[in-house]
């Protein structure tokens, strides 16, 4: 509630609403076996576990190995892994296969690195594995897996770490670099047979000997994942066994036999090492033939159909798990083609529906608004929302190809773009995800204030004027500008050091054989795909934004207080300094839809922009880099180590996760905050994403009157070219009680920040986080 | 021209159709002892104090010519109301807006500039621009103005008044007006007079004008036990409505006990017995029931109070 504001006559009432909040994320499946399969998932996933099939087969076909390729080598070796990984299958499921041995365990990824990843959510979990890790394993990959390489091949960048240290691993050295789309639709024409026939007929003649590899490795592991489903057929029986056989090597033909398939494939992506953020293909238009084919012959209803859709949502999900972190599997239905066309059918609905049915935090459920989408299906959306709390999340056709067709991407490829990961873009088989440099505004602002000395010192050479001497706000801006490029170059140049390890240690030639134009070209897609679009990542840029304004206003425009002054300030974390504080809160603030910052936004934007275009290219073919906002847990987690800054936000706490506002400052309500988000420039400075979270209370979406009036601010977002949006339906009552009693609110799923999660999960301060962003 | 408000809150989809923003005004003729926005009575800008910010730098205490302010034993700042003059030197010294002014004179530009930001999303919802307060009609002349603008501009226009007003004024605006959000208090007189301070004769004359004039009109009642909240009310409600056969309906607004905290900013004394609750849905969803008995058109009811439930 707005307490401290007039309350119009309506809200003075507000308590027939408020008397009954509809508890979100409550899961309903569709069937008992379904609720069952959901049990035995969650259960499992209590602690991290380890599963060392995986790690011990490589070890040993590796060793065995020395003489062939690499690629040949890891084919061999995952061929290997599916002949002999024990299978199971958890009741009540309906679709085989899994990522390793042990139901709720990830596999240990040795040909990749060693690490934990994810304790700095879960601390608890810190050291989880520790003493899991038989040292025979380690001993023959710390100097021969991707991390160790790159380690040996990079002096002063950090070494390997062993499994003992406990310590945080990059998980680009701990997985391929995923946030991928494979493209499925000819594994659906022509099965696992037909793609392992076109490798055969590309590899008869080739004697070049990198590309012999490729096709070779390629081969191995077609045929293993074909043995895998075939072993799996002999332990299964009925319908389930009958299925698995059929799609080892044939296409499918019906809806239940394409979902299988397509979940073989998926899974094996995964186990082969680029399971992380993995969105498989527009499911609902690849299944819609099958779909329509069956309920035509009268094989299957829309109940089963949507059990089927949950049962794969379901599989996702236990799927998402490595260590204490969640893989940020996604689905995405629906669209528009490029002439406007809508693409949104009834398998679109139903994963909807038997996503908000299950109430999960993973997978995320995408929708792809656009100017023509079926209004029914939105608002349709939108109800659902208020049952799941944050799914579907939306991204705008009307905002996103045009950014990729400004990095060369052709109309037709842009408006086939998919959502995966956090909030990254993706075209199926097509182009992939990769950071490849990072923008960090609110480091160069910091040093632009200390002459590049940093709070705590150890900065090195100064790149502009001293503070002291910087007079204008322009050449303030300036030296914001020379400190950020300075960052932009320092980041690429390390992030190309670790692209050139993994086209080297990090092919994937199963995962390649789902991108166009590998098997022509017989060559992996690390080397390259379509199109190679690097992402350079800014963070936090709606403090960018505040600082900036704070910082003219107090210093340049009220002179108030110096730049010397502000950084004594921020240094002391404003103890001493309460009043300088308090003029800078008073600045205006983004996601306020203040008209002040008009020309800021656009200036935190070209700051990064034009060094970014002028330093980044893809070493591979000179591709542009796209833009993105990063956000996953670092607008917690680096809050936490972030000293004070000079939009008066005190050390230690939140940075802002989305785009729009930083935390706690959005006081104009919802239509100011989409406002201040289109002032952004999507197509030239977000090419490859932003992420605005808009929090409504739960009885906004719930109630279909609030509901149509949602549903018309967000059609104009959207048509203003609003890019992305995740909406938070939370009613703050709700959280208060979830934080006082966990155990009963153990179902309640809450999106932070690029992932969503179990509230109850989440630390104190992350929930507190969440509690304080603004409710409208 | 200029006049005088207390906020102006965009997305509001509460009063009215679509999504509005609603501009409050200052100043009301009514004590309602269950007033929810106090700050809206007076017509002068009223001081609110809110300790809880207040980072003890002394700096009002220097500024305060009345010596009315001090701070207590954990550096927080109190006010004495009564030397205070409202005389506005403190807040601006006030950095973290522990101490504010609410309340400022505006000019019609400087009211429709944010009200004309949202423009896109009334056109998609059917919104607008509502009035409150206060009571609009306290400053007639401005209410009229901005209902002005905003017509000219396109926008739809509500006004949520009281109906405690010259009928002059009302008629005036009335011709800018797509929508009264009219309030129906108590129906007994005696009543009313307790616990508003006014009469109702005059609302209830101007209601009826209104409704001859052709204006479209949502009658809207705050429902408050222990002061209206009975059967007898609930008649002369239906009894009203009957009467006036082209409103669009009536809405119940249950009580809430929200208003509170802010008393205690403002220095309000606090007029409403703490035994006075907000009534549970039930409760609502009766009073609904009864009057969908009566045969009157309900709007916003709770679900299952009423079969058929309208919107305006
Ligand atoms: S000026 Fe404000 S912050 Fe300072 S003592 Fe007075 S009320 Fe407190
Ligand atoms: S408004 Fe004026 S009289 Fe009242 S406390 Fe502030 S300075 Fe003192």
């Amino acid at each position: 509630m707005r307490h401290g504001r007039p309350f119009s006559r309506r809200e003075f009432l507000l308590s027939a609403a408020a008397a009954g909040p509809v508890f979100a994320g409550v899961a309903r499946p569709s069937t008992p076996a379904l609720g069952e399969l959901r049990r035995d998932i969650l259960a499992s996933m209590d602690y991290p576990r380890v599963a060392l099939h995986r790690a011990r087969v490589f070890t040993r076909v590796f060793q065995a190995t020395e003489d062939k390729p690499w690629e040949v080598r890891k084919a061999m070796a995952l061929r290997e892994h599916f002949r002999t990984v024990p299978l199971y299958l958890r009741p009540g499921d309906s679709i085989a296969g899994s990522i390793s041995e042990t139901p709720g365990a990830m596999s240990l990824m040795a040909e990749l690195g060693f690490g934990e990843i994810g304790t700095d959510m879960n601390p608890q979990w810190r050291g989880y594995l520790k003493g899991k890790v038989p040292p025979e394993i380690w001993q023959y990959w710390k100097t021969r897996n991707l991390w160790g390489r790159f380690a040996a091949a990079n002096p002063g960048q950090r070494g390997p770490i062993s499994p003992d240290s406990g310590q945080q691993a990059p998980y680009k050295f701990i997985s391929n670099q995923g946030h991928l789309s494979p493209s499925y639709g000819e594994l659906l024409k022509i099965g696992l047979g037909g793609v392992l026939k076109r490798v055969r007929d590309r590899k008869a003649g080739e004697r070049d000997p990198d590309k012999l590899a490729f096709l070779t490795a390629a081969e191995e592991s077609l045929r293993g994942v074909s043995e895998w489903a075939r072993r799996y057929s002999e332990v299964l029986k009925g319908d389930l066994a009958r299925i698995a056989a059929k799609v080892a090597t044939e296409p499918p033909s019906t809806f239940h036999e394409a979902m299988q398939l397509i979940w073989f494939a998926h899974q094996a992506i995964h186990i082969e090492g680029h399971g992380w953020s993995c969105a498989p293909d527009h499911i609902d238009r690849l299944l819609l033939p099958f779909y329509e084919a069956d309920k035509k012959a009268g094989r299957l209803n829309d109940a089963q159909a949507l059990a089927l859709c949950e049962n794969f949502v379901l599989k996702m999900h236990d799927n998402t798990y490595w260590g204490p972190l969640e893989l940020t599997q996604g689905l995405c239905v629906g669209g528009s083609t490029p002439d406007g066309q809508d693409l949104t059918n009834r398998l679109s609905w139903l994963f909807i529906e038997g996503g908000a049915n299950l109430a999960l935090p993973e997978p995320l459920l995408w929708i792809r608004w656009h100017p023509r989408i079926d209004q029914k299906f939105f608002d349709f959306c939108l109800g659902r929302l208020a049952q799941h709390t944050c799914f579907p999340l939306m991204w705008n056709d009307k905002a996103v190809p045009d950014g990729l067709m400004g990095l060369g991407v052709s109309r037709e490829d842009a408006y086939n773009y998919i959502a995966v990961g956090c909030n990254e873009l993706a075209i199926p088989g097509q182009c992939y995800f990769n950071p490849g440099a990072t923008a960090n505004s609110m480091r160069a602002i910091e040093l632009a204030l200390t002459s590049g000395k940093g709070y705590r010192g150890g900065g090195k050479n100064p790149l502009a004027s001293p503070a002291a001497e910087l007079a204008t706000f322009d050449s303030f801006a300036a030296a914001v500008g020379a400190y950020l490029r300075d960052g932009i170059e320092r980041t690429y140049r390390d992030d190309m050091l670790v692209l050139k390890a993994t086209m080297e240690w990090g092919r994937t030639p199963f995962t390649s054989c789902f991108f166009d134009g590998c098997i022509e070209r017989a060559r992996d897609m690390a080397l390259g795909t379509k199109y190679n679009i690097l992402s350079c990542g800014g963070v936090f840029f709606a403090n960018a934004v505040d600082c900036l304004a704070a910082i003219r206003e107090v210093v340049y425009q009220r002179r108030e207080a110096t730049l010397v002054d502000v950084a004594a300030a921020c240094k002391a974390n404003f103890q001493g300094h309460e009043r300088l504080r308090a003029k800078l809160l008073a600045a205006p603030k983004h996601g306020n839809d203040d008209p002040r910052l008009d020309d800021i936004i656009p200036l935190v934007e070209r700051l990064r922009d034009t060094p970014m275009k002028e330093i980044c290219r893809d070493p591979r073919d000179g591709a542009r880099f796209g833009n993105v906002h990063i956000t996953k847990a670092a607008a917690v987690l680096t809050g936490r180590v972030t000293l004070a800054t000079p939009d008066g936000r005190l050390a230690g706490t939140p940075l802002a996760s989305s785009v729009a506002a930083s935390a706690g400052v959005e006081r104009s309500g919802p239509t100011a905050l989409l406002n201040s988000v289109c002032k952004m420039n999507a197509a030239k400075s977000w090419q490859s994403g932003y992420q605005v979270n808009l929090r409504l209370q739960n009885v906004m979406l719930a109630n279909q009157g609030n509901r149509d009036k949602v549903r018309a601010m967000l059609n104009v977002y959207f048509n203003q070219g609003g890019q992305e949006l995740q909406i938070n339906s939370i009613d703050t009552e709700m959280l208060r009680a979830a934080q006082k009693n966990p155990g009963q609110y153990r179902d309640l799923v809450v999106r932070v920040a690029g992932f969503s999660e179990f509230f109850v999960n989440l630390t104190p301060e992350m929930q507190d986080e969440i509690i304080a962003r603004t409710a409208h | 021209m200029t006049g005088r408000i207390f906020d102006i809150q965009r997305f509001s989809i509460h009063d009215g159709p679509g999504i509005r923003t609603t501009v409050f005004l200052k100043g009301c003729p009514l004590r309602c002892k269950w007033c929810h926005n106090p700050e809206g009575i007076g017509p002068e800008p009223q001081l609110s104090v809110m300790a809880a910010k207040c980072v003890g730098c002394k700096a009002c205490l220097a500024a305060c010519k009345e010596g009315a302010l001090a701070l207590n034993g954990s550096q927080k700042v109190v006010i004495d109301r009564a030397r205070c003059t409202s005389c506005g030197d403190c807040p601006p010294v006030c950095d973290p807006k522990a101490l504010e002014m609410v309340g400022r004179t505006a000019t019609v530009d400087e009211v429709m500039a944010p009200v004309l930001r949202d423009r896109e999303y009334y056109r998609a919802s059917g919104g607008g621009m509502t009035l409150s307060g206060g009571e609009p009609l306290f400053q007639p002349a401005f209410a009229g103005a901005l209902l002005k603008a905003a017509r000219a501009a396109g926008l739809h226009t509500a006004v949520e008044t009281s109906g405690f007003a010259e009928w002059a004024a009302l008629d005036q605006i009335r011709p800018d007006t797509d929508l009264f959000l009219y309030d129906y208090k108590e129906t007994d007189p005696h009543l009313h007079q307790a616990f508003t301070g006014q009469p109702n004769a005059p609302i209830l004359e101007n209601l009826r004008k209104l409704h001859a004039a052709g204006a479209r009109i949502l009658l809207r009642c705050p429902m408050i036990p222990e002061f209206n909240a009975r059967k007898e009310h609930l008649d002369g409600i239906a009894r009203t409505a009957g009467e006036l056969p082209r409103l669009i309906g009536v809405e119940l607004l249950a009580y809430h006990r929200l208003g509170s905290s802010k008393l205690r900013r403002f220095g309000f004394p606090t007029r409403m017995p703490e035994s006075v609750k907000s009534p549970d849905a039930e409760a609502v969803r009766e009073w609904n029931a009864y009057l969908a008995r009566k045969g009157v058109r309900l709007v916003n009811a709770p679900p299952g109070a009423v079969s058929k439930v309208a919107g305006p």
